[in-house]
């Protein structure tokens, strides 16, 4: 059972950006706010791209951020998946080895993803593309590709950043319903920023609303 | 024809001479070379030494270029060490150093009675002043800053999203830069390497000075143009004309693309 609480602060320029989550396994949180609210900032603490100047992010009681001690685990330990407001897929990779880059980095030979990598190729359709590069994929196949990748690596912890921002309607339908039907029997915890309320309904099951980097609301 | 007729006449003209400065020498190289002696001076023990001690020195040199530019053209691009401008400055300065001081600098540290010379003499007996090694080292000198210039400025102008979206996606540091980092800013790669060759192959005032100019140890092409002219004209114009034909190969592998993307370190 997986739980993520995160509660602290830090500093990104001029701004303090103050986090407060506790979120239990199968939760999906929206993250919502206008631009320049913070929401990212959030994501890339819990990502271990920003470390907290105080406070605690800890998952299943295992601390990734302590300024105190100092305890730090960083990204690539944390068992996240993510998704970019930008796709932020490798160009010099296709659309398979992209999907199946979790698995490799984490020490799968090419043979053992082979099986794994087809599944979600055929999950998100991308059957067509996958020996693509993904400057020759629309912006709403690329964002499926980005979706893969996230959750190939059976992540215990999602984090969506705008996953359907710059995509088109038919697309982001698409991948809207995919993951809630993969939220739906997901038993990690995730957390979904957007700035659109639609989304947030279709797949969040609370909601924290943030501004100048604090929350205002639950 | 609308382009060119925005430009002025003097414009034309000063431009004709840039040109000519670059192609005139060229071809006189070319127009004074003793052609009928190409073969048996293409084929003589001074010319084969050095070209094949400058071609061995010079790819040594790229070679130990890349093992310890890369990462420095790593740590000056995503490092956070303090003072890191004049760093910077410091790996970049034997490019706009003359040549001959990079030789009296290499000679006051690593000869036999340099800062770190001596050491090496006095404990195992290790002279590198006036060997192939001291050739080998002026010309990473003097090639180094190429490849860390050129790498340096692709690494920062490459998108933090990519590094950040492959360690989130379980890559370590070192994954994430050979199989993310490395392959994004490839072009810019290669154009530092084959700069940094082109330089080292060459170079000449801080090899001479560090290294000396002995057939079949220290004089590369380069130091025997230098000696030819002194006995034998024709053959340091065959000579020179070897280098340019080398040059231009680079230069012609490296085509507009790479060039490009020295200057915007993107990838193509």
């Amino acid at each position: 059972m997986v739980t993520l609480s995160a509660h602290g602060s830090t500093r990104i320029g001029s701004m303090r950006i103050d986090i407060d989550l506790d979120l239990d396994a199968g939760e999906v949180v929206g993250v919502v706010g206008p631009n320049g609210a913070g929401k990212t900032s959030w994501l890339r603490c819990l990502a271990g791209f920003i470390r907290l100047t105080s406070g605690l992010i800890s998952c299943d009681n295992i601390v990734w951020d302590d300024p105190a001690t100092p305890r730090w685990v960083p990204s690539e330990l944390r068992g996240i998946g993510m998704v970019f407001q930008q796709p932020a897929l490798f160009e010099h990779l296709s659309v398979r080895q992209n999907i199946a880059f979790p698995l490799r980095a984490r020490g799968q030979k090419a043979s053992q993803t082979r099986a794994k990598v087809d599944h979600y190729i055929e999950r998100f359709e991308l059957g067509a593309y996958c020996d693509y590069r993904p400057q020759q994929l629309s912006g709403g196949q690329q964002q499926r590709v980005a979706v893969a990748r996230a959750l190939i690596g059976e992540p215990d912890v999602l984090l969506l950043d705008e996953p359907f921002s710059g995509i088109d309607e038919r697309a982001k339908q698409f991948i809207r319903s995919d993951l809630s039907i993969f939220l739906s029997s997901f038993s990690g915890v995730c957390v979904l920023v957007s700035h659109d309320s639609q989304d947030v309904d279709a797949l969040a099951t609370s909601t924290i609303s943030i501004d100048h980097g604090t929350p205002c609301k639950s | 024809m609308m382009k060119n007729s925005r430009i002025p006449v003097l414009i034309w003209v000063l431009a004709a001479f840039a040109l000519a400065l670059f192609v005139v020498p060229l071809f006189s190289l070319a127009i004074r070379a003793p052609w009928s002696d190409v073969s048996e001076m293409l084929s003589s023990r001074v010319v084969r030494d050095a070209l094949k001690l400058s071609i061995v020195c010079s790819l040594t040199a790229t070679s130990l270029c890349v093992i310890i530019g890369i990462p420095c053209a790593w740590v000056l691009a995503y490092s956070s060490l303090p003072g890191k401008s004049v760093f910077r400055s410091l790996c970049t300065l034997s490019m706009v150093l003359p040549p001959v001081v990079s030789g009296v600098a290499l000679i006051a540290t690593l000869g036999r009675r340099g800062v770190v010379g001596q050491f090496l003499f006095e404990w195992w007996g290790i002279q590198i002043s006036f060997t192939t090694v001291a050739v080998v080292i002026a010309e990473t000198f003097v090639a180094l800053p190429f490849l860390i210039l050129t790498v340096d400025a692709a690494l920062r102008q490459l998108d933090p999203v990519f590094d950040e979206s492959a360690r989130v996606h379980g890559a370590t540091s070192w994954y994430s830069f050979y199989r993310v980092i490395l392959p994004s800013i490839r072009p810019a790669v290669i154009s530092g390497i084959m700069l940094a060759w082109a330089r080292a192959l060459g170079e000449f005032g801080a090899t001479i000075t560090f290294a000396g100019n002995l057939q079949g140890r220290t004089q590369t092409v380069p130091s025997a143009v230098f000696l030819a002219l002194e006995r034998n004209r024709g053959e340091a114009i065959m000579l020179s004309l070897i280098l340019v034909a080398v040059s231009l190969t680079v230069l012609v592998s490296l085509r507009d693309r790479w060039i490009t993307a020295v200057t915007r370190g993107g990838s193509w």
